[in-house]
């Protein structure tokens, strides 16, 4: 099953978000991450959808998701024009020398310390940060909190 | 020119400029206010107060099947609008126009789980084109001019309208609207068009598989010429009955698990299968693989997602089934496909569907073909079961509309609200709902509207004391373990129909069916004509869920 990225704007109400993960949910898509928030026209929401699927399954999830009155525009991104970034916090107790190096080469900055465990922050595209979390298990993670992607299309073609 | 209205009088202003002349409902307490500023309009508008939500639901469903009009539904709040869920997932599933209007506590007390409060926009969300809830009032014109839009664009379907208590108690300005019109729909390209063309010219054996979409796209007249200018067969799903007369030579009938034997052998066989305004369900395409298996498709539907959903098409146009076929028709010249004709025609006449032989016991089909001789141009309505599908292979349909069935959903208890709402919207044609034991025990609380209305309803209830279908497939796949479906009820359904106000017969032997449809036909009134038919009056013939053209069992011999 393959993974790709799909960008949805929609009006920016209350209940899109549902009617959209919803509409996953009972056509039986999978969802691997979904994110959302207001763009810089407040009338729009931008969400995010990474999901596994063969060519038709990405078809029909771009086609039902046009379906639905609250969608403005879908696209499915590209993979070799897409720009894919995702934050997330992890929490560690106790970190030790091999974390520390961990954390330079992905770049992750440390948001707090105290009672002996420290919150980071790492950014990447989502591969990275799954790679991120398999290197980290052996340090003691006792909570991870991931985004979600945001994607874009490299160029000049836009949504709206 | 604007004026001030309260959220309820906007409401019915509005649904005046719509075009609507008949309401479904149930008065409750959240909708006070709407009925309140109905009784000003009782001129024009006509409200339908059913016996049951459901029933309200079901009857803006079959006034809209047989009228193309929109049905309207109003309901209270809590198990008002959860009643008529059953309703609006029927009308969801075959594509019906409908918009429902619900009321619900007032918006302080929204969240509460208040007094008959019920997210009912959350609960519906699945089985809407698109749904509301209408917290402000001066969204209310607006929204539901929306909703007539959005249930009669595209693909139609069902949207509903929530509004809490105190919107239709507020004040706004409203403006008097023009009649909506639905959106455009997409047209295929020139190319398009031509490469669908160049494969019907090359087609030897093309199948034309007529669905819904139709009937309810008005495109039976360019189908049956298309059909003709093509020289192609045209086999129905039991949606699409009517698009082409029963009787016209290139009719092959209903195709699927129920269908003729010509339809199935015609879509093994064909090497180019034309779909049009159908979705190749389950039904249709047990087997998804291997259903037209030797066919190039070509799909043509107004819903983009339909198109490859289930059987993948080689070919597809997107728009409306009746520019669709007037354009490939513009493209093409006349076609003859005489051998294949011919071939199909010779199979039909050597594998029709099996009738009843006996002389005595009174069997639907017999009922059925009486029905259709005695009764000019009728609407015909059905629930769920044996006799729904008895109903769609044996009694000819001669025009669209004419046939009202829940063939997606499949909800026993639909008949008798559709067949009520069927009436209302057509006073002048005869309305019969053909009915099995079990589906009208489910909602037989309806014929106290149909007396109360004076709606001259023709209630068939096949009584053969089973839930035949069910029983059948137990007695095919479980081994004839029969389990719960001898339901052996007691109901006199003469008196019940007494009891209700109605008229009431009864037919046992074969004999008399004639005398009494045509008693009960002159009765003047709702009736209940009660069959009583045999438990092992089977249905046949039918391919097995999974199989193909290839596993038809035809008789309950092969079974």
């Amino acid at each position: 099953m393959a993974q790709g990225v799909l960008a949805v704007l929609v009006s920016n109400h209350y209940g899109v978000l549902t009617r959209v993960s919803s509409l996953f949910g009972r056509k039986g898509f999978n969802i691997r991450s979904i994110s959302a928030g207001e763009t810089e026209n407040p009338a729009f929401t931008r969400i995010t959808i990474i999901a596994t699927g063969d060519p038709f399954q990405f078809e029909q999830m771009r086609l039902q998701l046009e379906k639905l009155e609250d969608v403005k525009q879908v696209q499915i991104i590209p993979s070799d024009r897409l720009v894919s970034r995702e934050m997330m916090l992890v929490k560690i107790h106790q970190p030790t020398a091999g974390f520390t190096e961990l954390t330079t080469r992905y770049d992750a900055k440390e948001m707090d310390h105290r009672e002996s465990c420290s919150v980071w922050t790492v950014t990447g595209t989502p591969e990275e940060l799954d790679r991120f979390l398999q290197e980290a298990a052996g340090h003691g993670i006792l909570e991870s909190c991931r985004t979600g992607a945001a994607a874009m299309e490299m160029g000049i073609h836009t949504l709206i | 020119m604007a004026e001030k209205l309260t959220g309820a009088q906007i409401i019915v202003r509005s649904l005046i400029d719509q075009g609507v002349d008949t309401i479904f409902g149930y008065p409750g307490g959240a909708v006070l206010n709407i009925y309140d500023a109905l009784y000003a309009f009782q001129d024009k508008i006509r409200h339908v107060t059913a016996s049951h939500e459901q029933g309200a639901a079901h009857a803006a469903d079959g006034y809209a099947r047989s009228s193309g009009k929109t049905g309207v539904v109003l309901a209270t709040s809590g198990p008002g609008a959860t009643n008529t869920v059953t309703g609006i997932a029927t009308a969801y599933l075959d594509s019906i126009p409908m918009v429902i209007l619900t009321g619900n506590v007032t918006t302080e007390l929204l969240g509460r789980d208040s007094f008959q409060e019920v997210d009912i926009a959350g609960v519906t969300m699945p089985i809407t084109k698109h749904n509301w809830i209408v917290r402000d009032v001066s969204q209310l014109a607006d929204t539901i001019e929306q909703a007539f839009i959005i249930a009669n664009s595209g693909r139609p379907g069902p949207v509903l309208i929530d509004i809490p208590k105190d919107v239709t108690a507020a004040v706004a300005e409203y403006t008097p609207r023009a009649k909506f019109r639905p959106r455009e729909t997409p047209v295929p390209d020139a190319v398009g068009i031509e490469t669908a063309a160049e494969a019907i010219r090359k087609s030897q054996r093309p199948l034309i598989y007529a669905g819904g979409g139709v009937i309810s796209g008005n495109a039976s007249q360019a189908l049956n010429a298309f059909s003709k200018h093509i020289h192609a067969p045209v086999s129905m799903s039991a949606m699409g009955l009517g698009a082409i007369p029963w009787d016209d030579a290139r009719c092959l009938g209903m195709i699927g698990m129920h269908g003729t034997p010509v339809s199935n052998k015609a879509s093994q066989e064909c090497d180019l299968l034309i779909a049009v305004g159908s979705r190749f369900s389950d039904r249709v395409a047990s087997n998804r693989a291997s259903f037209a298996k030797n066919a190039q498709v070509l799909h043509i539907d107004i819903d983009a997602t339909e198109i490859s959903k289930n059987v993948a098409a080689d070919l597809s146009l997107q728009g409306d089934a009746k520019t669709v076929l007037e354009m490939l028709q513009n493209a093409l010249e006349p076609q003859n496909h005489g051998e294949w004709m011919q071939e199909l025609l010779r199979y039909k006449a050597l594998n029709p569907l099996p009738v009843p032989m006996d002389e005595v016991k009174v069997h639907p089909y017999t009922v059925l073909k009486e029905l259709q001789m005695l009764l000019e141009d009728p609407i015909i309505v059905t629930d769920v079961g044996n006799h729904q599908m008895m109903t769609a292979q044996f009694f000819g349909f001669s025009r669209p509309r004419s046939f009202l069935s829940s063939l997606g959903f499949g909800t026993m208890g639909y008949g008798l609200g559709a067949a009520i709402g069927a009436q209302v919207a057509n006073p002048d044609r005869r309305v019969v709902l053909i009915t099995g034991d079990g589906s009208f025990h489910m909602n037989m609380n309806e014929m106290a509207v149909a007396v109360s209305e004076k709606l001259p309803v023709m209630v068939m209830v096949m009584n053969n004391s089973v839930l035949g279908m069910v029983r059948e497939w137990q007695r095919l796949f479980y081994q004839e373990r029969f389990s719960c479906t001898s339901i052996e009820r007691h109901t006199n359904f003469v008196q019940l129909a007494e009891a209700f106000g109605a008229h009431g017969f009864r037919i046992e032997k074969k004999a008399d069916i004639r005398e009494t449809l045509r008693k009960a036909a002159a009765c003047g009134g709702p009736c209940i004509v009660e069959c009583i038919t045999d438990r092992d009056d089977e249905l046949y013939p039918i391919i097995p869920p999974g199989g193909t053209a290839d596993d038809i069992i035809f008789c309950a011999d092969m079974a």
